[in-house]
């Protein structure tokens, strides 16, 4: 790949994403397009510069985005975070919530929508406490296809053996065709699936108390970290969760949140009376270096 | 750690291997039933690797004669099958199997259910 053809690919997944590639990147550009360039009998990736220059917003510019933001993602990924979620997390939102008895979740770049139904699986084992309670998850991705995938609650023999215990497979999931599982309805039904760019206002999803974005901020740069942590901030309730990535802090960022009880990764939007300027210890801003999904 | 892998495939048997093996487990092998049992009387293992169906009994037989060939120390037991049914998933967890591997499986699937099965 020529460096003129890795700067256009590159800057098409800033603009449109936020993600960033370093200037080393070239071989990750080229093996995650490989194949949006072979089903368009592409056989250079100036071929590839060229069809998507003649239609910036037709389907195979949006492959090329999709292609060039990893999608890995399984179940339960960093299990002791959905320990902590069980809990720490839950038990405090039920406290503050009690009154209203409305509990709002937000997977963000939900990618194949694990993350979000595992939040709803534990959900779901907490229903006698969660008795009478509006429940609500929203799972948002920036593609399309993924987004329309993970509604369907469908997953092969890898994804059902990465995260999920056989236990859970048994009480949660039914077969399907063509060797695939599906999540039970009741399950599925928690989850409300929606196309969203991390990088617009997200002001028509509503407030949530907790809002998983983990292993994407580490795919933008500062300028792009600072606007997406100041977005969520402001989609959160007073005394609301943030939870990033394993390894992933804000270090730098903002002073729009807390530390949350110490926990690594873990923040609290604070509620107004909370608000001041608090300083934030120095340290390198970077989150971790994936650019995985959640 | 140890673990023992009862199956049938060579094939199988050597993928699993080659994976144990790359985490640090002593391994050894049974294409039989009978031969897995013996081992677990005198080898002890702390995880039994185990075919759905072998030559000379199913694998639900084998975990139920398990208590029989063990004094004391009972290794944990992981399916690892092509069968891959809802049905024979649950007989497995119910016989007292602490995890279910279908295959095809990879090495992250392998680790995953090493993991959840507490043996990483």
């Amino acid at each position: 790949m020529k460096r003129e053809e890795f700067d256009f690919f590159s800057g098409l997944a800033k603009q449109r994403a936020g993600y960033v590639f370093a200037p080393d990147q070239v071989y990750v550009i080229e093996s995650r397009l490989a194949r949006v360039a072979q089903r368009n009998q592409c056989r250079d990736p100036g071929q590839l510069v060229d069809l998507v220059r003649r239609a910036p917003d037709g389907d195979v510019a949006r492959d090329v985005v999709d292609a060039l933001i990893a999608k890995d993602t399984y179940f339960f990924r960093h299990a002791e975070m959905f320990r902590r979620l069980r809990e720490t997390i839950l038990p405090r939102i039920q406290i503050q919530r009690t009154e209203q008895r409305k509990l709002r979740v937000w997977s963000a770049a939900c990618a194949t929508g694990q993350e979000a139904y595992s939040v709803a699986m534990i959900l779901d084992q907490m229903a006698i406490e969660l008795a009478g309670w509006s429940i609500e998850i929203v799972a948002t991705d920036l593609n399309r296809k993924l987004v329309e995938r993970a509604a369907k609650g469908l997953y092969n023999r890898f994804e059902v053996q990465r995260g999920l215990p056989v236990r859970m497979l048994l009480k949660f999931f039914g077969e399907a065709a063509d060797e695939q599982w599906q999540l039970a309805e009741r399950i599925r039904s928690m989850v409300t699936f929606r196309e969203a760019n991390l990088l617009q206002p997200a002001t028509d999803l509503g407030a949530f108390d907790v809002i998983l974005c983990r292993n994407v901020l580490g795919s933008f740069d500062a300028e792009g970290q600072a606007a997406t942590l100041d977005r969520l901030a402001g989609t959160l309730n007073d005394g609301g969760i943030l939870i990033l990535g394993d390894g992933e802090n804000i270090a730098g960022l903002t002073e729009r949140f807390l530390p949350f009880e110490g926990l690594d990764g873990i923040y609290m939007r604070p509620a107004a009376a909370q608000r001041v300027s608090t300083p934030q210890a120095p340290g390198a801003a970077a989150p971790g270096a994936s650019q995985a999904s959640a | 750690m140890r673990c023992l892998i009862v199956d049938d495939s060579r094939v199988i048997r050597a993928v699993a291997r080659k994976i144990l093996e790359a985490r640090g487990y002593e391994v050894e092998e049974a294409e039989e039933a009978g031969d897995g049992l013996d081992a677990c009387r005198s080898w002890q293992p702390d995880l039994v690797l185990l075919e759905w169906q072998l030559p000379d009994m199913s694998g639900i037989e084998f975990v139920e004669l398990l208590p029989r060939h063990c004094e004391g120390k009972m290794p944990k037991v992981v399916f690892c099958s092509s069968e891959g049914s809802y049905a024979s998933i649950e007989a497995a967890v119910q016989a007292g199997a602490a995890e279910y591997i279908m295959k095809p499986f990879d090495s992250d699937v392998f680790d995953s259910k090493l993991k959840m099965a507490g043996l990483q």
